[in-house]
């Protein structure tokens, strides 16, 4: 399981006075500054359009910054190369909003994404992806294109590829946007437990209930800079 | 990097289906029919120009014609003596002589018979040239100057025709080379269009890829193996159409009995050349494919 690094930065993410715009675009951050520690929990918030998509994908390397420094595992993303931003991805789990499956493929197939291009071999693949699918109660839709799946049967799939690896940082988009309480309460203690062994969890939120329920952190984004809130909720062992 | 070729089932990019594979088969398929075409006449003209050349060997004979009016013998001699003395200044030339009558009487043989008497027939008579053979001696120049030191003698024409044939079928040997260039120059275009297409239709699917963490040639071995499969499947189909089409022009040039041409043969080498054309077909398709792929997603996040 993820361990606490020993690299040249203290931090698993760490962002200095990064500033991101589109093309010839509005500046839409401006001298962000955060540092995340190895194996810690943040919850992420601001109003639609505050900048938290763009904030997580500066993390999971799919946007570079227009300004400033975005260092990952240690790594300044600028000065990586393509290959060694692929290995430090592989290393990152994702939940997107918006699901961000290949719809034409089954969720059997969208959850051993991330160990295949890895090459791992299939028998283990089937193992893995196995165990995981019958945690998210999916097992019975394995065989199922995704194209065909509920909005809730989709998120499941994809919170499963994003664990499947085992992530040190885990960053996710409204994780249980489109799920029920209790799936959504069993995707959290999923998230939970992963940080207790480890990982290094970032979820964007809109829901102040969630928040209140857990005992972590919160960045919140506005007006193209952002703050970091000390917990504010329950202890996370009583969630 | 090496173009490496996955066996593997699983592929993300559902290549299989893209739009352009049909536009892709059509392209592969029609390009190599058009290249065992081209490299079949571009290997007959090297087997005619073969032929041809080795026809022409290094003597040349020069024909006096009979004058209209009785000559004496010693204008006879001078007559023979400017021919002889054109050739020997030649230094392209080694020997000179004339054909016997003797010769003669066995060159006409076939038509007048071997007791005819020759003598009384107004035969033009010959010369034999031998050249150096580490000179080449310009036909065409020499006619004309022949021509103006003794208008009664004329070059054998044959090895002057057979010298412009010979440069003609050079000419169309150099022009099948290039259609051959472009033949694979178009193919190789067609394939990186295609390619750059589906990149474009599957992006989505590629940026998901790239953020599990896929490398570019992973994205690229899956568009190697697609390839090398359609290319190989289309270089067959393209090889197997050139081939018969091939046969039936030879079946037809068969019964025209061109011996000129030399039995117009592809020989072995060239039949086997041509056999391996689908894999050569399928390793072009999946390099183009991987170094296209490895070329685009370069400018991709």
């Amino acid at each position: 399981m993820p361990q606490k690094q020993d690299t040249i930065n203290d931090y698993i993410v760490d962002m200095r006075h990064v500033g991101l715009r589109y093309g010839n675009g509005p500046e839409i951050m401006t001298d962000i500054n955060l540092s995340l520690d190895y194996g810690s929990f943040h919850f992420l918030t601001g109003k639609s359009g505050a900048g938290k998509t763009s904030l997580l994908s500066l993390m999971y390397l799919a946007l570079k910054p227009t300004a400033g420094t975005v260092t990952v595992f240690g790594k300044n993303t600028g000065f990586a190369d393509r290959d060694d931003m692929a290995l430090m991805r592989r290393r990152l789990g994702v939940v997107f909003q918006d699901f961000r499956l290949l719809e034409h493929l089954s969720a059997f197939d969208n959850v051993a994404v991330p160990l295949r291009v890895r090459g791992m071999g299939e028998n283990e693949v089937r193992r893995r992806v196995g165990e995981l699918l019958r945690w998210v109660e999916l097992e019975k839709y394995r065989d199922k294109i995704c194209s065909t799946l509920s909005g809730g049967e989709k998120q499941r799939v994809a919170i499963a590829r994003a664990v499947i690896n085992r992530p040190e940082i885990l960053l996710a988009d409204e994780p249980t946007g489109s799920v029920d309480d209790d799936i959504g309460s069993r995707i959290m203690k999923l998230f939970v437990e992963l940080n207790r062994l480890g990982t290094t969890v970032v979820i964007a939120t809109h829901s102040t209930e969630l928040i209140s329920r857990y005992n972590y952190p919160r960045i919140h984004l506005e007006n193209k800079s952002l703050k970091v809130f000390p917990p504010q909720g329950r202890k996370t062992d009583e969630a | 990097m090496k173009p490496k070729i996955s066996f593997k089932k699983h592929s993300e990019l559902p290549l299989e289906k893209d739009g352009a594979n049909l536009f892709l088969k059509v392209m592969t398929t029609v390009s190599v029919f058009v290249f065992v075409l081209v490299f079949a006449v571009y290997l007959v003209l090297n087997g005619v120009v073969q032929n041809w050349t080795v026809g022409m060997s290094n003597t040349l004979t020069v024909q006096l014609e009979p004058s209209e009016r009785a000559l004496s013998a010693s204008e006879q001699a001078q007559r023979r003596q400017v021919v002889v003395d054109f050739f020997e200044n030649l230094d392209a030339v080694e020997r000179v002589g004339f054909v016997s009558e003797k010769q003669m009487q066995k060159l006409m043989s076939p038509w007048l018979g071997a007791d005819a008497d020759i003598s009384s027939l107004p035969l033009p008579e010959l010369l034999d040239v031998k050249l150096k053979s580490d000179q080449n001696l310009d036909m065409e120049k020499t006619a004309a100057a022949l021509s103006e030191k003794a208008p009664y003698a004329s070059l054998d024409n044959h090895r002057l025709w057979l010298e412009r044939l010979v440069k003609f079928a050079n000419v169309l040997r150099l022009l099948s080379f290039l259609m051959l260039c472009m033949v694979f120059s178009v193919c190789i275009l067609s394939i990186s269009y295609a390619v750059c297409t589906s990149l474009a239709i599957h992006r989505p699917i590629i940026e998901i890829l790239h953020i599990m963490g896929a490398k570019d040639s992973y994205m690229a071995s899956q568009y190697a193996h697609q390839n090398f499969i359609l290319g190989f499947c289309a270089g067959l189909a393209g090889m197997l159409l050139g081939v018969l089409a091939i046969k039936s022009i030879g079946s037809v040039a068969a019964h025209l009995n061109a011996t000129l041409l030399g039995g117009l043969s592809i020989g072995w080498k060239g039949w086997l050349l041509m056999l391996t054309l689908p894999l050569w077909s399928a390793l072009l398709s999946m390099t183009t494919a991987w170094i296209n792929v490895k070329r685009t997603l370069r400018k991709m996040v």
